[in-house]
């Protein structure tokens, strides 16, 4: 059983073909003539490839989908529990937060109160105790954070963003993302792997995680306040509409 | 994605491999180093630094058996 599980793994078997075709190649080197050279080297070199470059170990997406699925469900317990009807604003770090943060305000429509300083705490009040939703810390930042660990999100420009945004599809977190500008606003076009993660019915107001961690990616990048307007689901493709909200964030530096 | 990258460059050996059996050893190297440089180019937007920090160092390995080859054909054209 043990020895199945160790061969199941794709970096392990790559590893086990990687070092036999580097022995080959080095074997075939014992008569160097150019031809035996370059099939040397050939084999050498994907072996090589295939140890140095395939070492990720990887689990089931069901798994990694059912980890993170219990805190999100208290999430939208909370949100149903505390009746917010308003749609996921995402805030940038600031001075005053230690991290970014989703502010799911009570109202759907309307002005939308924004406090000045919002810090890492959870329910939101004025001065006069009305209730202002709560702040929480968006669903994907941990994933974020963990594909981001050489500060690859931050400072960038408009134009920089739907190019960086890529890395989610190179990872093989999502099959196709675009950040485009269009006439009411920007829209994040986000094409999921599978269309059975898709079925999140408060996608306004607390996105996937990998959605989240595509919306925290773009506000920690331009460093501005990022609401949902509205999201169209067909498939496993979801469409965000965002505004941004850029003269609160300058106040709040 | 790193199977992917493996799979495009595993694919070129073999095509360069084929193509240069009858020609010098130089010309095999240099097209490895090329296709190389063009898949790191393609696939730039898609990998992560520590697949490209992986990658950069198999570059820089050809690199340096390129310039070998250059020297050496610099030194045989000046007779030194």
């Amino acid at each position: 059983m043990k020895k199945q599980i160790f061969l199941s793994e794709s970096y392990i078997r790559a590893r086990i073909i990687g070092i036999i075709l580097v022995i080959i190649g080095v074997a075939i080197l014992v008569n160097p003539t150019d031809l035996n050279i370059k099939i040397s080297v050939t084999l050498i070199l994907i072996g090589l490839f295939m140890i140095f470059m395939i070492t990720e170990k990887s689990i089931s997406k069901k798994t990694s989908d059912a980890q993170i699925e219990g805190n999100t469900t208290i999430i939208k317990e909370m949100i149903k529990e505390l009746n917010l009807k308003g749609n996921a604003i995402f805030l940038p770090k600031s001075s005053t937060r230690s991290e970014e943060r989703v502010l799911i305000p009570p109202n759907e429509s309307g002005v939308i109160k924004i406090p000045n300083t919002i810090y890492d705490n959870v329910f939101l009040a004025d001065n006069k105790g009305n209730n202002l939703g709560i702040s929480i810390p968006p669903a994907g930042i941990k994933l974020l954070d963990e594909i981001e660990k050489d500060g690859k999100f931050k400072n960038a420009k408009f134009e920089d963003i739907d190019e960086k945004l890529q890395l989610f599809v190179g990872m093989n977190l999502l099959k196709s993302v675009s950040f485009k500008q269009h006439k009411n606003g920007w829209y994040l076009e986000i094409e999921k792997l599978d269309s059975s993660d898709s079925s999140n019915d408060l996608q306004n107001q607390y996105p996937c995680p990998v959605c989240s961690a595509v919306i925290t990616a773009i506000t920690r990048e331009l460093n501005q306040i990022i609401r949902i307007y509205k999201t169209s689901q067909n498939g496993n493709k979801i469409v965000y509409h965002l505004n941004f909200i850029k003269r609160k964030a300058k106040q709040e530096k | 994605m790193s199977e992917k990258i493996t799979i495009l460059v595993a694919a070129w050996s073999i095509i360069i491999l084929f193509i240069t059996s009858g020609t010098e050893l130089e010309i095999f190297f240099i097209l490895i180093l090329i296709g190389f440089v063009a898949i790191k180019e393609f696939t730039d937007r898609y990998t992560s630094v520590n697949l490209k920090r992986k990658f950069n160092i198999f570059i820089f390995a050809f690199l340096i058996i390129f310039i070998v080859i250059i020297t050496e054909k610099i030194i045989n054209i000046l007779n030194i």
